[in-house]
């Protein structure tokens, strides 16, 4: 509190700098503005090296994304941009022989004692816009950073943004993950809102040919059932994915269960599951004020469907759970977006604010009328009761699901909500554990699972998500086993009492990420990122992160 | 938790134990001039909404009158919606409390403390503020400190002569300088003591199950118990579990179950004895405190028979459990516990060093805390929660303890976190303040034979004991914290703290609680300068 008259300039400053205007257009959420997302400088040799002619990472156990068990220990090697050779390379307990073939290799990693995955697909990105960090680099290092290698933008920025990115990050020009570019509807064309069908066909065609990947849905006002049905139709004709967040504004007439039977590839967030599960009644019970542009009652009230449906194991949960697998919908949760709703003081406290949070971020995050999901005006226990609620019931769905032979994947929606890029990652990948999951079987949501689902309609199977020979080199290796404990993937580690000193260690992180053949040290990216945070910190006069 | 702290375990503990450290309590210093006002002859709350602790509904707005420490008068001041009238009766009083759009509660009832000793604070005064701070008005401390020096504090507390809630002495057994380490872990040793210990002044007795009491020993001190009319409370801890669980324990007569140790144990569905894995040692709290979470998928599930029969065979004992959800919960989200608000302001450097993850410190367990770990540990609460809240909804007494002190939870700030685990466990805000207050005060006075306990509920003719807050509690518990709770301010458009207690009342004592945490707030600047700390924050890894 005793900051707040410094608090007040240097937010306005952030305001100013970003020349931001705060109307939103009442439909629109605000998640589907990007005003004026900022590229990423060229990549440089301080974070990343090759790609090379041939480069070996030797003696590492492989926990290669199908499903399949770590194993040890391996030479992998890697030409180019391809996995050529996974060759064992010695037993456990027993030492590996020295002069292993290969032995042309322009460079070796040492992987004695560490861990080679597929690199991590995250299915559901946004990047930063001005009011939230410097440029796209601020996100892109978080990511590859945490292992993400493949990102779905949904969307990364706008189409002509996107589309640049794309290209550049493709020629390896950043250091930034793969990116797949999907756009709203009308998104990027000259053609205006789409409100008939044929207008609808018209831009997938149109969008086809402008380097869109695939559509985001939003369930908004014009996406009206016969729209929506007729966008993924022409999407696929056009080898284009779909994935919808079934927002409130057209749930009551395309839930989940409906959006699937017409065809749509994902589902994100948890939005639409419920509703199709509704028990006694058609339409959530909203209370009589509800108004959802307040973000509070949008945001509170949600939470509260979870005493409205039916329970699990019941014959209409499994019902629905069967007829969304017939389908072939795969749920794309972004658990930990919403997570602050259960509990907000661990949000706000997270330990990787202190160093990797732009003050631009912060102060987005801090509760607002206008900034989309800012919206604890006054988060009660009550709220976080009913959210824990949620949680449960929601938790239950995926790993039902899951259980069945249903696919799941990772996805994160960071920059909202007090969620970091990156570290949102990994909050993800708890959670599904959390859910119910395995770790092995969070490990094939998180690569092989995205991968394939991302290559559905391009024909042909995924050309990376799993560690073997073919494949493109996208690895992430780290120092400690994740399957032991998924918190040694934080940037900012795990802790870990040294039994020689006695005192708490900081253990993990990833080390290295590959992505298409180029080797990126993890701590080096991060510890750009942090002097990035410190350097806009020093600009704008903000403090390091606290309470308000 | 263990006392593992106190040395007045040395004497219980077997050599297998985990090492004990020799901490000491430093009593607290006496109460200075300025430090509470009152009591009065006569004093007033005035215009106030009453949550009466009883389970009956929030009303006001109400007058109520004071004499010296007891409620003389509840008076309705008005109508909602209608200004009250001014020179309402009475106005010969020598001191107003103007409680306008402020909720008055009972006094909050702690089951379950340890004072600070001097490993962790100065002095146990430091504790005391705190409970105080956070409208708990009565402790039972099981144990407070060491017996001689619980009784003399209690003594002192019930003179007012300190800063500090009302205490109630729980002793273990074998406890007190004048018994002289005696043998106890025979029935009659146990009983002898327990007919000493009750006339050397305590309330109740704490069992933990070490390795050299057997259930004889327990049995029998539980019986005599009922004799002297004291009460008991059991921390069934795995050293004894395998032949002394909460439903054994329940049937022997025992009054108080706390933590979840017993229950879970009451309900195996495969063996009876919780499958530990093979390299299991208990002196290792790593595995204690991991393993004991794996014990959620061993037992049989609400749903079934058996979950029904346990909780009917406690109820018809009348065995209360007092959960103290609290204190593990770092173990679900170790993260959150750390970087809890309060520890930049209100944590003692001193505590702060005990929570780090040690070999020694009892219940800084956290070597090696894995996802996988914390998972287990959400399961598990789960299902304690579910039997917490089928319990109490089958008419089975709940109470709000905390055992704050260890694995970071700071005294005061442990009890808010109660009332939302049982929020978060089903129960109804209004269920939450019932537990905090009535519930407790049963308890409390129950064995001594009075069944109108004086404390508890606000009715004419109780002990003047209140909270007063300038919140309802009821919309929101995080208001009670000492760092309040954020809100969006509509007029600035940032965000504020509000809420915190206003004010808390002990034996018609009116204490500024605002100010008792500024107290603390200071005391704790103090000690961080003396070892040349930075007095903002505390050092984290």
């Amino acid at each position: 509190m005793g900051n707040c008259m410094k608090t007040k300039s240097w937010k306005s400053a952030i305001l100013m700098a970003a020349g931001l205007l705060a109307i939103q257009v009442a439909a629109v959420p605000a998640k589907a503005q990007f005003p004026g997302v900022k590229g990423a400088p060229a990549r440089t040799s301080e974070e990343s090296m090759g790609p090379f002619r041939k480069l070996v990472i030797r003696n590492v156990t492989v926990i290669d994304g199908t499903g399949a068990p770590p194993r040890s220990r391996f030479d992998i090697v890697i030409e180019g941009n391809k996995i050529t050779s996974v060759k064992q390379s010695g037993w456990p307990g027993l030492p590996s022989k020295e002069g292993r073939e290969p032995t042309d290799a322009d460079h070796e990693i040492d992987g004695t004692g560490m861990y080679v995955m597929p690199g991590f697909t995250d299915m559901h990105v946004h990047l930063p816009g001005p009011d939230k960090a410097p440029d796209a680099s601020y996100a892109y290092k978080l990511w590859l950073a945490h292992g993400v290698t493949t990102v779905r933008g949904v969307p990364l920025a706008n189409n002509a943004t996107s589309v640049s990115e794309k290209a550049r990050s493709a020629r390896n020009e950043i250091a930034a993950p793969r990116i797949f570019n999907y756009q709203t509807p009308g998104s990027g064309w000259s053609g205006g809102t789409i409100d008939s069908v044929e207008k609808a066909r018209a831009w997938v065609q149109w969008a086809s040919k402008n380097g869109v990947d695939g559509i985001k849905f939003f369930n908004a006002p014009n996406e009206t059932p016969e729209i929506f049905t007729a966008l993924i139709e022409e999407a696929h004709k056009h080898r284009m994915g779909t994935t919808a967040h079934l927002s409130q504004m057209g749930v009551a007439n395309f839930n989940a269960r409906q959006a699937a039977a017409a065809g749509l590839d994902t589902i994100t967030h948890y939005y639409g599951h419920m509703e199709s599960l509704l028990k006694d009644r058609t339409i959530q019970d909203f209370p009589p004020g509800y108004d959802y542009n307040n973000e509070q009652h949008r945001f509170g009230e949600v939470a509260e469907i979870w005493n409205q449906v039916y329970e699990p194991g019941t014959p209409e949960w499994k019902a629905y759970l069967e007829e969304q697998k017939k389908t072939g919908v795969v749920f794309d949760p972004t658990f930990n977006i919403y997570a602050a709703s259960r509990d907000l003081m661990r949000a706000r406290t997270a330990e990787w604010h202190t160093n990797f949070t732009t003050p631009q971020l912060w102060s987005y995050f801090q509760s607002s009328r206008d900034n989309h999901g800012s919206y604890f005006f006054d988060w009660s226990t009550e709220n976080e009761f009913a959210w824990k609620k949620f949680y449960g019931l929601f938790f239950k769905v995926v790993n039902d699901y899951k259980n069945i032979g249903g696919r799941v994947t990772v996805g994160t929606d960071s920059g909202f909500i007090y969620k970091i890029y990156g570290f949102g990652y990994i909050e993800e990948m708890e959670l599904l554990r959390e859910a119910g999951f395995s770790p092995l079987e969070v490990v094939r949501s998180a690569t092989m699972w995205g991968a394939d689902n991302l290559y559905k309609h391009l024909g042909g199977n995924a050309p990376m998500g799993v560690v073997r020979p073919g494949m493109l080199a996208d690895l992430v290796i780290t120092t400690e086993n994740p399957l032991q404990n998924m918190k040694t993937l934080y940037g900012t580690k795990a802790l870990r009492l040294d039994d020689k000193t006695g005192k708490l260690e900081r253990v993990g992180g990833v080390r290295y990420t590959i992505k298409d053949g180029i080797i990126y040290d993890a701590p080096k990216l991060l510890s750009q990122v942090e002097a990035m945070v410190k350097s806009e910190r020093e600009r704008l006069g903000a403090p390091t992160p606290n309470q308000p | 938790m263990r006392l593992s702290k106190l040395i007045c375990l040395t004497a219980l503990l077997a050599s297998a134990a985990s090492p004990v450290l020799a901490a000491t309590n430093v009593p607290a210093p006496p109460r200075q001039q300025g430090e509470g006002a009152g009591p009065f002859n006569r004093m007033v709350i005035r215009g106030a909404t009453l949550i009466d602790g009883s389970g009956a509904p929030p009303r006001g707005p109400v007058d109520i009158v004071i004499e010296r420490n007891r409620i003389v008068e509840i008076k309705q001041a008005g109508t909602p919606g209608l200004p009250m009238k001014d020179d309402r009766e009475p106005r010969n009083v020598d001191y107003e409390l103007d409680a306008k759009g402020m909720y008055v509660m009972p006094g909050f009832i702690d089951m379950h403390v340890h004072a600070s000793g001097d490993d962790k604070a100065p002095d146990m005064g430091y504790s005391y503020k705190l409970w105080l701070a956070h409208g708990v008005t009565t402790v039972r401390g099981v144990g407070l400190a060491p017996m001689d020096i619980s009784l003399s504090e209690q003594r002192r507390s019930a003179a007012n002569e300190i800063v500090a809630p009302r205490i109630f002495t729980c002793a273990r057994v074998g406890e007190g300088n004048g018994w002289a380490k005696k043998p106890t872990h025979t029935a009659e040793g146990s009983r002898a003591w327990v007919q000493w210990a009750a006339k050397a002044g305590i309330d109740c007795i704490k069992f933990g199950i070490g390795a050299d009491q057997g259930p004889e020993a327990f049995k029998a001190a539980v019986d005599e118990a009922k004799k002297q009319k004291l009460g008991t409370t059991a921390h069934l801890s795995q050293i004894g579990v395998a032949r002394m669980n909460a439903r054994q324990a329940g049937d022997a007569g025992l009054g108080t179950v706390t933590h979840f140790y017993g229950h879970m144990e009451s309900l195996l569905k495969r063996y009876k004895i919780q499958p530990w894995s093979t390299s299991y040692n208990f002196n290792d709290e790593q595995y204690r405190f991991a393993e004991v979470a794996d014990i959620w998928d061993e037992v049989y599930g609400p749903e079934t028979v058996e979950w029904q029969d346990y909780l009917k065979a406690q109820l018809e004992h009348g065995v209360v459990f007092d959960p103290t959800m609290t204190i593990y919960a770092a173990s679900r989200d170790l993260m959150r516990a750390r970087n809890a608000d309060w520890h930049d302001q209100y944590t003692m450097p001193q505590l702060w060093e005990f929570f780090q993850s040690s070999r020694v410190n009892h219940g800084s367990y956290f070597f090696d805390w894995t996802t996988h770990t914390e998972v287990q540990w959400r399961k598990f609460y789960e299902r304690f929660m579910a039997l917490v809240n089928d319990y109490k909804n089958m008419g089975g007494r709940v109470t709000v303890g905390t055992d704050s002190g260890f694995i970071f939870k700071t005294y005061g700030f442990g009890y808010p976190e109660e009332m939302e685990m049982l929020q978060e466990a089903g129960f109804n805000p209004h269920e939450v303040v019932q537990a905090a207050t009535l519930n407790g005060a049963l308890t409390l006075y129950e064995p001594k034979g009075i069944a109108d306990p004086p404390i508890g509920q606000v009715r004419v003719g109780k002990l003047a004991d209140l909270v007063i807050v300038k919140e309802n509690p009821l919309q929101n518990f995080k208001t009670l914290y000492g760092t309040g709770t954020l809100r969006l301010n509509e007029g600035t458009q940032k965000l504020e703290r509000v809420g915190g207690v206003s004010y808390t009342v002990k034996d018609g004592i009116v204490y500024d609680s605002k100010k008792l945490l500024a107290d603390v707030a200071e005391q704790v600047k103090a000690e961080k300068r003396k070892r040349g700390w930075p007095e903002g924050g505390v050092p984290r890894n």
